[in-house]
């Protein structure tokens, strides 16, 4: 039997990803479905699409319900999450490194344990996005800081980050957290609902 | 009575949604629905989104279909996504907005509002003169009345106050449905107004 494959493409800027990142496993675990993670520049990805405009965070009545919708999917699925406030406005250099050490991490498989404890660290514990925060992320990577860091910035990597992005805007991704499931594309951590329907019916056999 | 005040735009499908689920709430809860039309692109303008509508962009009208089809499945509605929809004449479309407000003081707001809904998100019409007159004619109405209200100074008088009122309480998209001190934005957030409904303790204020 061939295992179905979730496709889950997140950036670590994004907290509907990390909130998204909690329940997916399960969801996977129940299904005998497979998850592959797809790190992503959720700014590029937009940008690919052609969505230009502010922020949400420049856009204050949207923000201010952003904030109040987090804090009911946080509720829900009973998890810490921080006001997206915190993070709005730091080094925005930071999580595109961040992202990239995901895939540091994939190279000596550590990319889950790397996944849940930057996502914890960024959206549950509020620790803040700068190097300090990379050089302790490099042991859930499972390499010391100094080689971690120079690979997170090595070309090769690099080059490895931009082709997930373009693979992700060619596959149809225009925005995270999106799921991609039998070539079916999901939006937002509110479709893992409808994620999860699909992958009932495939193992019923109800879709061809 | 829990009063639940519904912000929606014809030219919305997942507004157009929403209505296959609220009545339920009404009925199951005993809350009151208030109905509220608005303009759309005027509340995202109102907050600087300037954002182009997801229907405008290849990939994000894509998902949009897929996306609409899925909720038409699980709420077994009806659902044709009108092709011609970036060509649609807004200023027709803001008249559909208007001849609700007319319908809605002579007691047919609910019923005009399922016609238009119904004529552009089911049966393939674009927002008209002909369209309106069929929401009106659908709803009882004489429809040359409503199609001359629409077009009354006092009826966009009423619209342009509603459009501010709505912004000024926050509504920066639709649909929107307001509770208490509560807003919930997106079809997808009924599970949210519902769950705050039934316990007012689900409030969030961040």
């Amino acid at each position: 039997m061939i295992m179905t494959q979730i496709h889950f493409y997140f950036d670590f800027f994004s907290p509907y990803s990390y909130l998204a990142s909690l329940p997916v496993g399960d969801l996977a675990a129940r299904h005998g479905a497979t998850i592959t993670y797809h790190v992503v520049d959720n700014q590029v990805i937009k940008l690919n699409a052609g969505t230009t405009g502010r922020p949400n965070h420049a856009l204050p009545p949207k923000y201010r319900y952003l904030r109040s919708d987090l804090a009911r999917w946080a509720r829900r699925y009973g998890v810490p999450l921080i006001s997206p406030e915190s993070v709005s406005h730091m080094d925005h250099t930071i999580p595109p490194r961040i992202g990239r050490g995901f895939l540091v991490a994939g190279r000596r498989g550590n990319e889950i344990a790397y996944l849940h404890d930057a996502y914890r660290k960024i959206w549950g514990e509020a620790v803040e996005m700068n190097e300090a925060l990379l050089r302790d992320l490099a042991s859930s990577a499972g390499l010391p800081a100094g080689d971690f860091l120079k690979a997170i910035d090595s070309n090769e990597v690099r080059k490895e980050a931009e082709r997930e992005m373009a693979e992700a805007s060619e596959r149809g991704v225009f925005g995270v957290p999106s799921f991609i499931v039998d070539g079916e594309l999901f939006w937002g951590n509110d479709r893992l609902e409808m994620v999860e329907e699909l992958l009932r019916d495939a193992s019923k056999g109800v879709r061809a | 009575m829990a009063k639940i005040d519904f912000y929606f735009d014809f030219l919305s499908p997942y507004s157009y949604l929403a209505t296959f689920r609220l009545p339920r709430l009404r009925a199951e809860l005993g809350a009151e629905i208030v109905f509220h039309v608005v303009d759309l692109e005027a509340a995202k303008e109102a907050i600087g989104n300037t954002r182009p509508a997801s229907h405008l962009l290849p990939k994000k009208l894509r998902y949009l279909k897929a996306d609409l089809a899925r909720w038409a499945a699980s709420y077994q509605a009806p659902l044709v996504f009108p092709e011609t929809l970036a060509h649609f004449d807004l200023k027709s479309a803001a008249r559909l907005n208007r001849g609700f407000l007319c319908a809605a003081r002579r007691g047919a707001g609910e019923a005009y509002l399922n016609a238009a809904f119904a004529a552009l998100w089911a049966a393939r019409r674009e927002p008209s003169d002909a369209t309106l007159k069929h929401a009106a004619a659908q709803a009882g109405l004489d429809p040359a009345e409503i199609a001359a209200a629409a077009d009354a100074p006092e009826t966009r008088a009423e619209y342009a106050r509603e459009n501010l009122e709505a912004q000024a309480r926050g509504v920066f998209g639709v649909p929107t449905f307001i509770a208490g001190d509560q807003l919930f934005w997106g079809n997808d957030r009924i599970d949210f107004l519902e769950e705050y409904l039934r316990d007012p303790q689900a409030a969030v204020h961040p």
